[in-house]
């Protein structure tokens, strides 16, 4: 019963965050085959005008990509089939002046920043393996600033809300 | 609550050292771990403040209640907090001016103008250097586009290494490499160029500067050309790689990096404000409530012996005095309480000492009241403020009315219940007391009570002693004594004379009636009747005092006492009176001189029936009782009653015209003979009651 409010309380807190931060996401479930499901997701995200400042004075951002596929249980926590974590590093020379983005060992440069959002904002794919039964499973995708890779001082504003990027994408498969 | 605020304190100086070590550790501040510090810290805020708010409520509702040392605490924590908080106060204002202006410090605008210009010679190096690159690419390409195709090597060989280029190479509108000079051995994907950048190109001349993950800044230059000879004009593309040297490289990566650092730093100027002063609040909060905690702790402890103090002195205000204070210390509190100690040690010992004399006094005045009590005299005490202090029962008894209801009170509100006090009043009010004024007879209610009045011998205010004597017996004792003897006297003298004067009376009328005429006849007739008839009647009186004179001479028999009265009232048939008897038994038997009572018995009729009024029926109820120790006789008439100021009981007391007053006083004689007693009194309608008792 405990555990049952517990994961109700976590619930709330979970959908306040996306309601809070997600200006638009969705997560389409493509193409289901028999052993494996392709998801396509995109997130419409707009950077803050605050963090802007920041990456042009220079100092780099990472973001944390976290995929968790849960089994839900009605009463106890929920079972977690898988769970992924992908860094995406944001970076500013203003030596050079120019936008870097880091995603799985490949680097990417760009003059202008609207040029990185744009990146960021293309549909991204996934495919999960051994995917047949889909009933009470959820999908949840979050976006957020990798808080212990900011510069030491700038962690001190970490709890303000405008620097987070958490983009909570569910779908019920 | 002494251990609580220890833990507290412990917990709080433990909570302000690893937050204020954090505080020097700019990688401790910024990691979660801090913040819950934060939080535990303010949590703990929290719950002392409750803590100290539930303690102060408690205090006030002391206070309240008036508990014994409250206000005293109050006032000591009010002083101790006030003494305490205005130094925190102003301390803490220091330190967040200090701090602030500390941290505004590092911020200095030189500083950050002095990094931008660093950063801005790097960019501007970099200008440069890209100019010189391109200005050689064009060179190069001008010296290409004269040449032939298999000429491309050779002239690129030779003009990079004139002109110190780092990597070049010539590729096609085809992407097909033409030619390649570097000075180490590369691998050809690592400098082949990006699409993107060809496309740039396509329209010209195209350089940028990039940096490698090694942090190596480098610069490469698209320069498309043509060859002059060239009918097609095939468009071919002279890529230029060089490499920033190495000491411009990290100088200009070194200010960018403390370009960066700063403006993180910059970043979060306001927010390392806020969270020293939250840490200095914090610090201050917790250092105010300890010190509320041990202003109320120290207050409590140094007002707990007062306390006790107040308490042991109202509990000895009360009477027990044999609360002791546990001793505490050896200070000034601990030498009060030693005293305080031995002054209850010395107080009980007094007290008791007092309570035995008090004991004393009051089984010797308990004794004196009983003694008092039964004397035969009635006493009264009159203090020298004239208040009645001490009075017996026998007095209240011989002046009629309840003397106690008066002790305390003014002795001269006697005169309430009676003008007949008033000579007595008097004889107190007087100052000096004459030898002679000293006693007093007083007639009250057929008694005659003696009033003498002394005064106590020891001490200066002498107490007045009224000394009450019922005399009326003794007296009446001395006046029967008296009359007997006249009466014998009487009997002896006159009874003689009076057979002689009868018998020549007679013989006078008896020898001249028959020689005087029928007129003068009559007239001797008469007076010798006359003579006869006071003769006879002066025998009768002779005898009544014979009889009242005569001594106790008892002759006892033991009769019925119902039909003694029986008898009596069938002798005393007559119109004009009704004798009822009321006897509880039929047979009362008494030991009696038979003949006396008889007498008694017919004399109180007599007197009732005498008693009676004019042209009325004379009733008489004669009730008879016998109890376990008395029997008892009442006469009760409707008669006209007796006057209360006289003793009719007296001889030759009477207030009938022609009695000699002699008859009751013969009957109180005989009933005193026979150890009973009499007494008389008024019905509340009419008529007297006379009651009989004699002892069994």
């Amino acid at each position: 019963m405990m555990a049952y409010i517990l994961k109700s309380l976590l619930k709330i807190n979970l959908a306040w965050l996306v309601f809070f931060n997600t200006s638009y996401a969705n997560i389409i479930v493509e193409d289901q085959e028999l052993d494996s499901t392709k998801i396509k997701y995109f997130l419409n995200y707009e950077l803050d005008n605050e963090l802007k400042k920041i990456i042009e004075k220079g100092i780099s951002i990472q973001v944390l990509e976290t995929t968790i596929l849960k089994r839900k249980n009605q009463y106890f926590f929920d079972h977690v089939l898988f769970k992924k974590t992908k860094n995406i590093k944001i970076e500013y020379h203003p030596l050079i002046k120019k936008y870097y983005l880091f995603e799985e060992n490949e680097r990417f440069s760009y003059t202008e920043l609207n040029d990185l959002i744009r990146f960021i904002n293309k549909p991204r794919y996934l495919t999960l393996d051994n995917f047949q039964d889909s009933k009470n499973k959820e999908l949840t995708i979050t976006w957020e600033i990798d808080q212990t890779n900011l510069p030491k001082s700038l962690q001190l504003s970490l709890k303000k809300p405008t620097w987070m990027i958490i983009k909570r994408l569910r779908h019920n498969l | 609550m002494r251990y609580l605020i220890t833990s507290a304190l412990v917990i709080s100086l433990a909570l302000l050292v690893i937050l204020i070590r954090s505080l020097s550790n700019s990688d401790f501040i910024s990691s979660e771990t801090f913040q819950l510090l934060l939080k535990i810290n303010l949590a703990f805020v929290v719950l002392l403040f409750i803590f100290i708010a539930l303690q102060v409520y408690r205090l006030f509702k002391e206070v309240k209640k008036e508990v014994t040392g409250s206000r005293l605490t109050l006032r000591l924590v009010i002083s101790y907090s006030v003494m305490i908080i205005v130094p925190l106060m102003v301390l803490y204002f220091v330190s967040v001016n200090f701090l602030t202006k500390s941290i505004e410090s590092w911020f200095n605008v030189r500083v950050e103008s002095a990094l931008e210009s660093g950063l801005n010679i790097g960019q501007k190096t970099l200008d440069i250097l890209r100019k010189d690159v391109e200005l050689k690419s064009r060179s190069i390409s001008y010296s290409l586009s004269n040449s032939k195709i298999n000429e491309f090597n050779p002239i690129l060989s030779d003009l990079t290494e004139k002109f110190d280029i780092y990597d070049a190479m010539i590729i096609d509108d085809e992407s097909q490499i033409l030619a390649i000079s570097s000075r180490d051995n590369i691998e050809i994907d690592a400098v082949f160029p990006d699409e993107k950048d060809l496309i740039l190109a396509n329209t010209g001349f195209h350089g940028k500067i990039d940096i490698t993950q090694e942090n190596i800044i480098y610069l490469k230059t698209y320069q498309p050309y043509f060859l002059i000879d060239d009918k097609i004009q095939k468009k071919f593309y002279l890529i230029l790689t060089q490499k920033i040297p190495e000491s411009i490289s990290q100088a200009a990566l070194s200010v960018e990096s403390v370009f960066e650092d700063y403006q993180a730093l910059t970043f979060s100027r306001n927010s390392l404000k806020v969270i020293y002063q939250i840490t200095l609040s914090i610090i201050l909060f917790l250092a105010i409530l300890l010190s509320i905690s041990l202003a109320l702790y120290f207050s409590r402890r140094f007002t707990m012996p007062l306390s006790t103090l107040s308490e042991a002195t109202q509990s000895i205000a009360k009477g027990n005095f044999k609360k002791k204070i546990p001793e505490q210390g050896k200070d000034e509190l601990g030498m009060l309480v030693r005293s305080f100690n031995i002054m209850t040690t010395k107080l009980e010992t007094a007290n008791k000492t007092l309570e035995l004399n008090r004991q004393r006094i009051e089984s010797s005045r308990n004794f004196l009241e009983s003694i008092i009590n039964n004397m035969s005299s009635g006493i009264i005490v009159i203090d020298p403020k004239n208040n009645i202090r001490l009075t017996n029962k026998l007095a209240s008894k011989l002046l009629g009315f309840n003397l106690e209801l008066l002790n305390g009170q003014r002795f001269n509100q006697i005169l309430e219940h009676g003008s007949q006090f008033e000579e007595i009043v008097t004889l107190v009010n007087k100052n000096k007391i004459n030898y002679k004024e000293k006693a007093l007879i007083l007639k009250f209610k057929r008694r005659i009570l003696s009033i003498q009045l002394t005064e106590e011998d020891v001490g200066r205010n002498k107490n007045k002693i009224i000394i009450i004597d019922d005399i009326s017996e003794i007296t009446a004792a001395q006046r029967n004594e008296a009359w007997s003897e006249v009466a014998r006297r009487l009997a002896h003298e006159i009874k003689n004379p009076l057979t002689p004067i009868q018998l020549s009376a007679e013989r006078i009328d008896h020898k001249f009636s028959k020689q005087l005429e029928k007129k003068d006849r009559a007239i001797l007739s008469d007076i010798t009747k006359t003579i006869v008839n006071q003769v006879d009647a002066i025998k009768k009186m002779v005898n009544e005092f014979t009889e009242y004179s005569r001594s106790p001479e008892l002759t006892k028999t033991e009769i019925n006492l119902v039909d003694l009265i029986n008898e009596l009232v069938n002798l005393f048939q007559k119109e004009d009176l009704t004798i009822n008897i009321l006897s509880s038994s039929k047979k009362i038997n008494f030991m009696c001189d038979e003949i006396k009572i008889r007498q008694v018995f017919v004399n109180l009729i007599n007197n009732a029936y005498e008693a009676k009024k004019d042209d009325s029926t004379c009733e008489i109820g004669i009730r008879l009782r016998k109890t376990k120790s008395s029997m008892i006789v009442n006469f009760i008439d409707n008669g006209s009653g007796i006057n209360d100021d006289i003793d009719i009981f007296q001889p030759y007391v009477t207030t009938k015209k022609t009695g000699t007053g002699l008859g009751l006083a013969v009957v109180k004689k005989i009933i005193d003979e026979h150890d009973g007693s009499i007494s008389i009194k008024n019905n509340k309608l009419s008529g007297a009651n006379v009651e009989i008792q004699f002892s069994i």
